[in-house]
């Protein structure tokens, strides 16, 4: 298993450098002069050269990209050019507000998708199983942020009963003020899940071993549990893995419609006033934290699929 | 018919699955008997319907499509049929289990072989988990695996092995009657004989009745004391094995027989079946095999002809039954 | 005896393309029928509107969609404006039908450079193999392991929102799901025993590549263009909602609702409505996608 873990973790450097390159690329290919945005219009000429020297824009692209990584390495991502704060400061700051939404998202979607998908598979073409398709199918297909503008207006605007901006400090604030947020982001993910869930328990239950183990007499809940859900969670586990993908780029917009103070907000309000070293830390920190999930994920799965675990074990 | 040996008679038994394309007649109406320790073997082509009739007697026919329409399954006396889902767990893999076709499939992949041994002991003994650990061993040493491989998982045996463990899980209660289906159609011929002989002895040893299935005439003849041969849903000729072997009276057992390559005989080409089976959504209205017959007359097209006793134990369903001798 | 045995008897007697038989089994479906019809209605809005502006030289679309009048401003439903007035007092039903271009159009279009970009990588990686598939899968799952609208946004971050920064955004972020089908495809396709069976009866590379590669691989390809369209209508979207898509004042979706967010107090129909339009059209994608790969590949229908 360490072996697996430990190979998981080399692969995943060389992504991890891919990512951020690209990331880093399209970030300082772009048009504009950072300087000339720090310092403004009326910048001498002399003034603009010294900024782009102390940035080390004359380096070239791969220098300034290795000493970007370097720095990331030492927890410095650089410095906002709006208001000179330190980019890592603010991540880091920012950051577990979005990880608490998008934990509760993906809860939401769990506890919705998974039980929903099996009982589904189970009572297959049930009027129990027609309505499940038809929301999910629904839930897939409906714009997040609309999602929490509508529930906005009814839960907040009309029946008054939860907070349609912020976050709560503390306590009961925040559980209300995460309400909202949390199923608007987990809805999409809860939809696809049951579906990904239904599909696959489908796909098991007509497997030999499932007649083998009815055959042996035991109970059907021991059959769906223990049979049917144990093979049918490996690509249930993937998908959970890069539904995770998808709520944070969702995040992004619900943290936009419930103002929420995430990192995706950092990211768009950093996008409008063209702080690109806020908007490359950001970007950069959230695909870090996306492929940390997915070594998540990739251990999950080889502690249920034994088909990987053994093949490890004996090497 | 039935006699204080009798351990399950089916009778009249109707099976068919409601599908998109129409209702498919899988079983129309078929009764067998299997005595205490004997073995009865069924014969017949792919999609005849012995599958079905296999998982019908355990009710494990997939419900929706698969309905049992009618008829009885007397196991001990009772009507199997009647049980409650409760009561007919109690004897899925005590007193009656099954071995199913395909040994690669039908492991659970994420258990480890020891704990799907266990599993069907738990659940009909109660034992500690420790005492079912060891009967699960005594299991695989009893199959020929050793025990300390009882911890590894089913993608790191070979298919015999794989059968092998299936084999250990159906035979761990001592079930009175044990479903074959197919047992060693996926695996090695030289596997098969090896299987075949595992079957033979465990069954001798606890004296357990079978029902095995199988398209092959030659595992037939070494492993069975009855006959019967399947076509179409229904059961076209029954008997011991010397009578059918011996004797055999329906068009179309006879032209299985003369399919199989005969060693005493320079055969050029062997012989086959004309035509196909037919459609089961669809089947015709009199003899099932009257399309594909070449003694078929117009009557038999007309009704399903009756099962006819030839002498001893021999039922064959063809009206020219008794004629021809 | 098993269902699928008997099935495959029966389907024998009834020998059809695949074509021919895929569509038979979709015009089963009635919902995704539905879908298709829907999509049918808006492809025509999408033209009807076009040549509207053409023929009008854009007088309708200068003066009753862009054009702002104030004295009606987020004036709910009635008879003279079905939808509605949004908040500069424009009709609500014109706007959405002229919106219907943009998202339709610039979907259509996103997928077809990832489309075409990821397929022609995917067919690549497929058909050669080896390093060369090492190569490109990996740069794919580089590109696979940031969440796509991140890369969008950093691109439009990066270049600016222009409808082409937009466009080869999202068609860069769908490149790795359509290089990892097609190259799936191909790589089943490839080694299936009938397609050596053919290469053993002397089949040449061409009959092999058109008969049996393509149309195999064909199959999981419109699937997922289908529903890579529904995907990067979302994308846009959502990219229009904060501000870094289709701009103001031309009407589309994403902008809409976000314009909408300031007055949600006051009415509510100005946010229902744009959204009921993203719903549907994304709604009739995912039912015909769905539809298509039950249709094309019955062995994964459940």
């Amino acid at each position: 298993m360490y072996k697996y873990i430990i190979k998981r973790l080399l692969m995943m450097i060389p992504v991890l450098l891919g990512v951020t390159f690209i990331v880093f690329f399209i970030l300082n290919v772009s048009p504009g002069d950072p300087a000339a945005m720090i310092l403004g219009d009326q910048a001498s000429a002399e003034a603009l050269a010294m900024k782009r020297e102390e940035l080390g824009l004359n380096d070239p692209l791969l220098v300034r990209y290795f000493n970007y990584i370097v720095g990331m390495l030492h927890g410095d991502l650089g410095t906002s050019y709006k208001n000179s704060i330190s980019v890592w400061s603010q991540v880091t700051e920012r950051f577990p507000n979005t990880a608490i939404l998008a934990i509760c998202g993906i809860c939401v979607a769990l506890i919705i998708g998974i039980p929903t998908g099996i009982i589904s598979a189970k009572k297959q073409y049930s009027i129990m199983d027609n309505c499940s398709m038809v929301l999910a199918l629904i839930g897939v297909s409906m714009p997040v942020f609309w999602l929490g503008l509508l529930l906005v207006i009814v839960f907040s605007l009309n029946l008054g009963w939860l907070p349609s901006q912020g976050m709560g400090s503390g306590g009961m604030d925040l559980v209300k003020s995460l309400i909202l947020p949390s199923i608007t982001l987990g809805t999409m993910s809860a939809a696809t899940i049951t579906r990904m869930t239904r599909s696959s328990m489908l796909e098991v239950i007509r497997q030999d071993y499932i007649s083998t183990a009815r055959a042996k007499g035991v109970s059907e809940r021991t059959v769906t549990f223990r049979h049917m859900l144990r093979n049918a969670m490996i690509p249930i586990v993937t998908a959970v893995g890069l539904q995770f993908g998808q709520l944070l780029g969702g995040a992004m917009l619900t943290e936009t419609v419930f103002s929420w103070p995430g990192l995706g907000r950092l990211m768009v309000d950093s996008i409008k006033s063209k702080d690109i070293p806020m908007v490359l830390g950001s970007v950069i920190f959230m695909a870090v934290m996306f492929s940390i999930v997915n070594l998540v994920v990739d251990i999950v799965y080889a502690y249920i699929d034994p088909r990987i675990k053994s093949q490890y074990k004996k090497k | 018919m039935a006699d204080n040996n009798t351990l399950l008679q089916v009778k009249d038994l109707v099976i068919r699955y409601e599908t998109d394309d129409g209702v498919v007649e899988a079983l129309n109406g078929v009764s067998i008997e299997i005595h205490t320790g004997k073995t009865l073997g069924l014969v017949g082509e792919t999609g005849a319907g012995k599958t079905t009739l296999a998982k019908g007697v355990l009710r494990l026919i997939p419900s929706p499509p698969g309905k049992i329409v009618s008829g009885e399954v007397l196991y001990d006396g009772k009507d199997l049929l009647k049980l409650s889902e409760e009561e007919m767990r109690k004897i899925r893999g005590k007193h009656i289990s099954m071995i199913f076709q395909d040994p690669m499939t039908s492991l659970n992949p994420v258990m480890t072989v020891r704990d799907q041994i266990m599993e069907v002991i738990l659940q009909h003994n109660n034992i500690s988990k420790k005492e079912a650990e060891k009967r699960a061993d005594d299991m695989l040493e009893l199959v020929g695996i050793p025990a300390e491989r009882g911890h590894e998982y089913p993608h790191q045996f070979s298919g015999g092995m794989k059968q092998r463990v299936i084999i250990a899980i159906a035979l761990a209660c001592q079930p009175k009657l044990l479903i074959a289906d197919e047992p060693t159609t996926a695996l090695d011929v030289t596997i098969q004989a090896q299987v075949l002989d595992l079957i033979q002895k465990l069954k001798t040893r606890d004296n357990t009745s079978m029902l095995l299935i199988t398209h092959d005439l030659g595992v037939v003849a070494q492993t069975c004391d009855y006959v019967g041969i399947v076509y179409a849903g229904e059961i076209v000729e029954y008997g011991t094995l010397r009578e059918v072997y011996k004797d055999m009276r329906h068009p179309y057992t006879k032209g299985l027989m003369a399919s199989i390559p005969n060693l005493v005989e320079n055969v050029r080409r062997l012989q086959t079946i004309e035509g196909l089976m037919p459609d089961p959504t669809n089947l015709p209205k009199g003899c099932k095999f009257s399309e594909r017959c070449k003694y078929a007359t117009d009557k038999c097209r007309e009704k399903v002809p009756d099962m006819v006793n030839v002498g001893g134990e021999h039922m064959v369903r063809c009206i020219l039954a008794n004629e021809e001798k | 005896m098993k269902k699928d045995n008997t099935k495959e008897l029966s389907s024998g007697v009834k020998q059809r393309s695949l074509w021919q038989d895929a569509w038979r089994r979709f015009k089963k479906n009635k919902l995704a029928m539905v879908g298709l019809v829907f999509l049918a209605v808006l492809v025509v809005i999408a033209i009807g509107t076009i040549v509207v502006d053409i023929v009008t030289n854009n007088y309708i679309y200068e003066n009753y969609v862009i054009k702002q009048n104030l004295r009606g401003r987020l004036e709910p439903p009635s008879a003279a404006h079905p939808l509605g007035l949004d908040e500069f007092g424009r009709d609500m039903l014109l706007r959405m039908l002229w919106a219907v271009r943009s998202s339709l159009f610039m979907g259509v279009i996103a997928i077809l450079i990832s489309g075409v970009l990821g397929g022609l990588l995917g067919a690549v990686a497929g058909y050669y193999g080896n390093k060369t598939d090492n190569i490109i899968m990996r740069a794919m799952d580089i590109l696979l392991a940031i969440p796509s609208m991140l890369l969008a946004i950093a691109i439009v971050a990066a270049f600016g929102t222009s409808l082409v920064n937009v466009l080869l955004a999202i068609g860069i972020s769908y490149i790795p799901t359509f290089a990892r089908t097609v190259r799936a495809s191909i790589m089943t396709v490839k080694d299936q025993e009938y397609v050596e069976a053919a290469r053993a009866v002397g089949a040449n590379d061409a009959t092999i590549i058109f008969k049996y590669i393509i149309p195999n691989a064909m199959a999981p390809i419109i699937v997922q263009t289908t529903l890579g369209v529904a995907g990067a209508i979302l994308s846009i979207a959502g990219l229009s909602f904060i501000g870094m898509g289709v701009q103001p004042p031309t009407p589309e979706w994403g902008s809409m609702l976000s314009s909408a967010r300031t007055y949600i107090r006051d009415s509510w129909h100005i946010t229902v409505i744009p959204g009921l339009g993203i719903m549907l059209t994304i709604l009739a994608l995912n039912v015909v996608g769905d539809g298509l790969r039950d249709a094309l590949d019955p062995r994964l229908k459940n």
